[in-house]
């Protein structure tokens, strides 16, 4: 079976600086893969180049086999990316902004209506449906372009640190929901900060360093890759990104 | 579902969502401002169809051909379409610079199927069409009701101004791909805003001027009226005429204009989409600039003082939006300057005149200083939530807000110093209390709002801090033009109007230290 995601050889610099070194990491369909990192490590960088919002200086992204360099619409036909910060339209209603988006990714009136409702309805924003963005809170933003990212049935999810602003409600609704779409087989990219989420949610892991790929796979993989069996992820991320020796350590 | 029209990822439907945006991004509800907009729109129509009623058939009727008198006429066709062009740009390279650096619709735009080119595209489309209502609303009813009264040829205006907005667009997309390309995405953006203000003040300045000084030879003879026209009745076939026989109906320049317009907005559009992925990748690293190792440690100087004024000075340095609206804002004032320099010779640079000018400039730049600290306080609850008393922080930002004013003056000071000491001395005074007063008006009259809401800081802040403020200011500039005429005791009379007016508006700080 061919695999949700495939990056191979990505780079990317800004300057002088390389933000992406080479990195090559594969997702595959049904499955959460959480990318984790220090801050500066790449990873939004990564998600921006695989969305199609960052041209990538070389190296190979392949979307459910669509070559998403060579064909960036086919590509992100299939994706949908969900921003570290929720960038709505202050001036649109959430239902307003649904269906723009919906109409961005093609999707048909009526599935479009459809699905709104639904994910109005179960992100608790049904009731604000006809209220300005500019009047939500951060979590309520956050919820509503979650909405926005589900809305077109996407292949392949990209959450930049999605929980962030969440209460503790609103945090599970999400993580659920995120459950759900990953049971129904979409494949899932998660970068977050928050290491318990990714310990509990993901299947595999993925730890950036410096634009690099240090270490990758399991929970039990990653712990005895480092030596510290047992250990929670927090500390076998730690023990990985704490020095240069302990990151190249990792990486041979 | 949708509630746009076309198809939707289509030219229409984008259009319409850009459109969309738009129109709520004003304050007032849609509603309340379409109607306002139909109210002045219908009370400007009215008004200009008695006026073109009365002068319709005096008015030549265009096309203006090569006679005499052609020049003339062409001359101030060309006055208006350079006024317009000009605001025009200048609209045009803030919103390019602003699809460049403030990206995160495009974020959301950029990352569906649709293809780039078009929402690109689109979006440079709606730069122009939004442009245009301010103009159809404000030479649409003259130009509809001098093709009635003068000839319908004036209708060919229409069309002009049209393809102006698109035109303008075009060149504006250029301008700022092109200083990405030669200074990178930093200075560019400072730049262009620079260049838009300039382009948006240099015509209004122009007109102001003369204007003024026309008012201030008094009534002019008739040989002088003569004399000056004909000074400005030029060749008419000119190069530099062609966009004003374009616009009044001269077929072979409205063609050829039509070509241009054609050619530079989609030779715009067209080469801007073609770097925008990367400046704008270039815009977002910019804050990532990574400068080698680096093992200098700041020091850390303590005291709430120096700490407030210094975070207060480095936010303005690193806002060069906010330093353009500001500066813009003083070129805007200038105009309110002039009389002060007119004489029965016409305008002169009088050292005395220097005085209350520099205080009004000083008052006004201090206003904006003053609500930039302290009603447009990032955090206020961190400053709150601080352990110090609000005196001390408020005191700190009131000199944040008077130092950048006094060291800004120095120079314009220093000179007059040089050519008149005397007007020197009573402007180095008008300034200190000028923006002195300013700033505590600001300060006692605080009201919170946001950086971004810098130029309609009036409309969410309060009425009596903007008239305490102006009329404070004008008080303190009366005192000093009088004192620097030589007339001392009269000076008293503004100065004490001023006072009054400033301890009126006292009020005592908030018991908890919010700092907006």
């Amino acid at each position: 079976m061919s695999a949700a995601l495939r990056v191979a050889g990505l780079s990317k610099s800004y300057g002088g600086k390389q933000a992406v070194d080479r990195l090559g990491f594969e997702v595959r369909r049904g499955e959460m893969y959480a990318l984790l990192g220090p801050n500066g490590a790449g990873k939004t960088t990564t998600l921006r180049m695989i969305s199609g919002l960052l041209a990538a200086d070389a190296g190979e992204i392949r979307v459910f086999d669509v070559d998403a360099r060579a064909d960036p619409i086919a590509a992100k036909q299939l994706i949908a990316w969900l921003p570290d910060e929720p960038l709505l339209y202050d001036k649109l209603t959430a239902w307003e902004y649904l269906e723009f988006v919906a109409g961005l990714w093609g999707v048909d009136a009526k599935s479009a209506a459809a699905q709104a409702e639904d994910l109005l309805k179960l992100l608790g924003l049904w009731d604000n449906r006809n209220d300005r963005c500019e009047s939500f809170s951060r979590g309520m933003k956050q919820k509503a372009v979650l909405a926005g990212a589900l809305i077109h049935d996407p292949k392949l999810l990209m959450l930049d640190e999605p929980l962030t602003g969440l209460d503790a409600a609103a945090s599970r609704l999400v993580k659920d929901l995120i459950r759900r779409k990953v049971s129904e087989g979409c494949a899932v990219i998660l970068t977050t900060h928050i290491l318990e989420v990714a310990e509990r949610m993901a299947d595999r892991i993925g730890i950036i360093k410096d634009g690099r790929l240090l270490v990758e796979g399991s929970l039990g993989e990653l712990q005895s890759r480092a030596g510290s069996a047992g250990q929670s992820l927090e500390d076998v991320f730690l023990q990985l990104t704490a020095t240069p020796e302990a990151a190249e350590k990792a990486s041979a | 579902m949708s509630s746009l029209s076309g198809k939707p990822g289509g030219i229409l439907w984008l259009m319409g969502h850009e459109l969309r945006l738009y129109w709520r991004r004003g304050r007032m509800k849609p509603k309340s401002g379409l109607i306002l907009a139909a109210f002045m729109l219908a009370v400007w129509s009215i008004v200009s169809f008695f006026l073109f009623m009365r002068l319709g058939p005096f008015i030549p009727a265009p096309p203006f051909g090569l006679g005499p008198g052609a020049g003339l006429a062409l001359v101030g066709v060309s006055m208006v379409i350079s006024f317009i062009a000009s605001v025009m740009v200048s609209q045009s390279i803030l919103a390019a610079v602003d699809a460049i650096y403030t990206r995160n619709d495009l974020d959301l735009l950029l990352s569906s199927p649709l293809s780039p080119w078009r929402i690109l595209a689109v979006r440079s489309a709606a730069i122009a069409v939004g442009a245009l209502p301010l103009y159809a609303g404000l030479l649409g009813p003259p130009l509809i009701w001098l093709s009635v009264f003068s000839s319908p040829m004036w209708l060919f205006a229409i069309i002009f101004l049209l393809t102006l907005a698109f035109a303008a667009t075009g060149f504006a997309l250029l301008v700022v791909t092109g200083l990405f390309r030669l200074m990178g995405p930093r200075n560019t953006r400072v730049v262009a805003q620079i260049v838009a203000a300039l382009a948006g003040a240099a015509v209004f300045l122009a007109f102001q001027y003369f204007n003024i000084a026309g008012r201030g030879r008094g009534g002019m003879t008739d040989e002088q009226i003569a004399d000056l026209i004909k000074r400005f009745d030029v060749d008419p076939t000119s190069w530099f005429l062609f966009p004003a026989h374009a616009m009044t109906a001269d077929l072979p320049a409205t063609a050829l204009w039509l070509v241009l317009a054609a050619i530079l907005f989609p030779l715009g559009v067209f080469i801007f989409s073609r770097s925008f992925v990367a400046d704008a990748a270039a815009a977002a690293a910019m804050g990532r600039k990574k400068r080698g190792p680096d093992d200098r440690v700041a020091v850390v100087r303590s005291g709430v003082m120096r700490s407030v004024v210094r975070k207060e000075l480095r936010l303005l340095k690193r806002d060069p939006l906010l330093l353009s609206q500001i500066g813009l804002q003083l070129v805007y004032l200038l105009p309110l300057a002039f009389p002060l320099f007119l004489s029965r010779d016409g305008v002169q640079l009088i050292p005395a005149a220097f005085a209350p000018a520099l205080t009004l400039l000083s008052s006004a730049l201090s206003g904006s200083l003053i609500w930039i600290t302290v009603s447009a306080e990032d955090a206020p609850d961190l400053i709150a939530s601080a352990p110090v008393a609000i005196r001390s922080i408020d005191r700190a930002k009131l000199i944040a807000a008077i130092a950048p004013v006094l060291t800004v003056m120095t120079i314009p000071l220093a000179a007059l110093f040089v050519r008149d000491w005397q007007a020197g001395v009573w402007a180095a005074g008008g300034i200190v209390f000028a923006s002195t007063a300013s700033s505590l008006i600001g300060l006692w009259r605080r009201q919170p709002g946001a950086r971004k809401d810098f130029v309609r800081r009036r409309q969410g802040g309060s009425v009596l801090t903007a008239f305490g403020q102006t009329f404070v200011a004008l008080g303190i500039a009366s005192t000093v033009g009088l004192g620097a005429y030589n007339l001392p005791w009269l000076a008293l009379i503004p100065a004490i109007i001023a006072a009054a007016i400033l301890g009126a508006l006292y009020k005592p700080p908030p018991p908890v230290a919010t700092a907006a």
